[in-house]
């Protein structure tokens, strides 16, 4: 009987995966790009894959709309295998980086094209299209050539053209990287409002971490072919997994230690109390701390993880500032703050401080426990 | 008409056209053109459109043997669409049925070429095979190899096939499919460098779009290639009324062409009418391509 129900409950979990990605190898000639994906992305989920160029993020995607196929593996839509199908008969949709608008048509004969080509009846076209170009506020541009659109504008007809044919997933290769900051910044927060209304599962394909935290549920992060770390995107804010999450997603003050009693780490910066989980007395590890959760000021407020620094560098930056301190021991430590917070924040070069590394906020990270084995995160 | 008065004549001339020239450059182009390089490409201009000029001009000579400037006259015209027209001792129907050969030579072997061309183009510009890169390199050598040599051999080549097949005895079809070698290899270099102007991703997103190959190049990839389509059809057609090796090597008594029947004409020396014919060529395919160009301007917005 209990097993009867857990049977049941296992295959509604595995109903609303969308995309299973099964251990997916793919090399092109002697570069392998992907070392056996293995992931799983959740119906009506805004998931992210975040990762430097080359990482195999693109090739992944690439896979699932089957432009590209795997060299072993299998990628399941909605539980059916899709290696058989070629790229017309798959129910995914891309908005390409580029957005690839056909430059040949207008606004509206280029949204119409998917509908067009699975024979929907044209009265049914009309409507759908009109509400797509509504749905992304462009419909004044519908007889428009896309050569006559703004960047923006391209990015909203990309998005009408592949959200009109309602797919189980929609794809989206880097769909903002072409657009300035602002424009950027507005999109995201209506890409996140769209995919809300619609329910749709969202594959959201990005090198810029800010992107990525802002607008995603999940993600994940890949490098050189393997997904470092997966998961919500603030449990792999505030807990990276490992050094490359670390310094990939935001920045992070990396230091080594050795375990030298309970949550105690002898570091440079002399012993640390550290609150996360330590292997046995006597191991190597390495401590992580972001910049902004380390707290500078001019008197000691506390015995504990608190080293005496001097400013080296004090860089404004608006809302926040960004100070680089040195300790006694030539370490650097990066620290952000908020500009006009509470705490006295404004310091200048070659103030003498402390800096206070709340045990509570190290994290401990796993893989190397040597800097000088971290490669340069880019 | 002293020599001194011609020199005078010409160099006034040429001052005014140049001038003409300068301040047409000077008013359209963005960034404003340097003397230097008026001057530059008014001789290349020049030098490309004077022979044919001076065709044109002597054309209306009303003069049968001298080249020097006579009077004015359209007589040589006349002779061309008169009743009983004998052109540079050529007569009217000789005349009449070489340009029907001509033009039927070149319209036909054009649609082959340009079909077959154009999808050699689109294969070598999506498709990595074995031998891609050969078949591409290959393209190139009708476009180098001199008329001559490329004659010679298709002489050669259709007398052994002859034994096999009656279709290489000299005469149109010959001639056809002598064209049609030499234009594949023009239109399908046009083609490919058009298709390499687009962005790969428009076939992924036709694709992607539910559409199968045959729609992604039906409604995406012929479309945005027709423009390097038609300029390279119009570029076949042109090669094939200018050619004059390759026809006189594969005619046969039946399918003289214009080029053929001309070089014939003037080995008895050159006669106002046939100036007269040669201008009306050039207008005629003048007419043509400023009608080509318009199509594809009109295509652009």
């Amino acid at each position: 009987m209990d097993l009867n129900i857990g049977q049941r409950r296992k295959r509604v979990l595995e109903e609303s995966v969308d995309v299973h990605f099964k251990d997916i190898r793919k090399a092109f000639g002697d570069v392998e790009v992907l070392k056996g994906i293995n992931l799983e992305i959740r119906r009506g989920e805004f998931f992210s894959l975040l990762g430097p160029s080359g990482c195999g993020k693109t090739t992944l995607l690439r896979i699932l709309a089957g432009f590209e196929f795997a060299d072993s593996g299998a990628v399941l839509l909605r539980g059916q295998d899709v290696a058989p199908l070629p790229p017309n008969q798959r129910s995914v949709n891309t908005v390409f980086q580029n957005y690839a608008l056909f430059p040949h048509m207008t606004v509206a004969d280029n949204v119409a094209f998917g509908l067009r080509m699975r024979k929907v009846p044209s009265a049914e076209v009309k409507t759908k299209v009109q509400n797509a170009l509504e749905m992304v506020e462009i419909s004044a541009f519908a007889e428009r050539r896309p050569a006559q659109l703004s960047g923006g504008q391209r990015q909203r007809v990309a998005l009408a053209r592949a959200i009109v044919n309602e797919p189980q997933v929609l794809l989206l290769d880097e769909p903002l990287s072409a657009l300035d900051r602002k424009l950027r910044v507005n999109l995201q927060v209506e890409l996140m409002r769209l995919q809300a209304r619609l329910g749709l599962t969202f594959i959201f394909v990005t090198h810029d971490q800010e992107e990525a935290l802002t607008m995603s549920d999940r993600m994940a992060v890949m490098n050189k072919g393997v997904i470092e770390q997966l998961g919500g995107v603030q449990e792999m804010y505030e807990r990276p997994a490992n050094a490359f999450v670390a310094k990939f997603l935001g920045s992070s003050n990396l230091l080594e230690g050795t375990v030298c009693g309970e949550a105690r780490v002898k570091t440079q910066l002399g012993e640390l109390m550290v609150n996360d989980f330590l292997p046995a007395i006597g191991q190597d590890v390495l401590l992580s701390i972001r910049p902004e959760k380390i707290q500078l000021s001019r008197t000691q407020l506390s015995q504990q993880n608190t080293v005496a620094v001097s400013v080296t560098d004090d860089i404004y930056q608006g809302a926040t500032g960004a100070y680089r301190v040195r300790t006694n021991s030539q370490l650097e430590l990066e620290v952000n703050t908020m500009n006009g917070g509470v705490q006295d924040s404004d310091f200048a070069i070659e103030d003498e401080l402390f800096a206070h590394l709340p045990a509570n906020l190290i994290v401990v990270l796993a893989g190397s426990t040597r800097l000088d084995q971290i490669g340069e995160v880019h | 008409m002293g020599l001194a008065t011609f020199w005078i004549g010409f160099l006034l001339v040429t001052a005014l056209l140049f001038a003409v020239w300068f301040f047409a450059m000077r008013r359209s182009q963005v960034r404003k053109a340097s003397v230097g390089l008026s001057f530059t490409s008014f001789l290349a201009f020049a030098f490309l459109y004077a022979p044919i000029l001076v065709v044109a001009i002597m054309s209306f000579n009303n003069s049968r043997f001298k080249l020097e400037w006579v009077g004015f006259t359209t007589k040589w015209y006349a002779k061309i669409f008169g009743d009983e027209s004998v052109v540079g001792g050529l007569e009217g129907a000789q005349l009449l049925s070489a340009t029907q050969n001509t033009l039927i030579l070149a319209i036909i072997s054009t649609i082959i070429s340009t079909i077959i061309g154009a999808l050699l183009g689109y294969g070598l510009h999506r498709y990595r095979f074995p031998g891609s890169r050969l078949t591409a390199w290959l393209m190139y050598i009708p476009v180098v190899t001199p008329d001559i040599v490329m004659a010679i051999s298709l002489l050669l080549l259709y007398q052994v096939v002859r034994n096999f097949l009656p279709f290489f005895e000299p005469g149109m079809p010959a001639m056809v499919i002598a064209h049609v070698t030499f234009q594949i290899a023009f239109v399908a270099i046009v083609v490919r460098s058009r298709l390499a102007t687009l962005d790969p991703a428009l076939e992924e997103a036709a694709r992607d779009l539910y559409a199968s190959p045959l729609e992604t190049v039906q409604h995406v990839v012929f479309p945005l290639a027709l423009p390097g389509v038609m300029a390279g059809a119009l570029l076949a057609f042109t090669l094939s009324i200018d050619d004059f090796v390759i026809s006189f090597f594969t005619s046969g008594p039946e399918s003289q062409t214009l080029p053929i029947l001309i070089y014939a004409s003037v080995k008895r020396g050159i006669t106002p009418d046939i100036n007269a014919l040669s201008t009306i060529i050039v207008v005629l395919t003048m007419i043509g391509v400023f009608l080509s160009q318009i199509l594809q301007r009109n295509q652009k917005n």
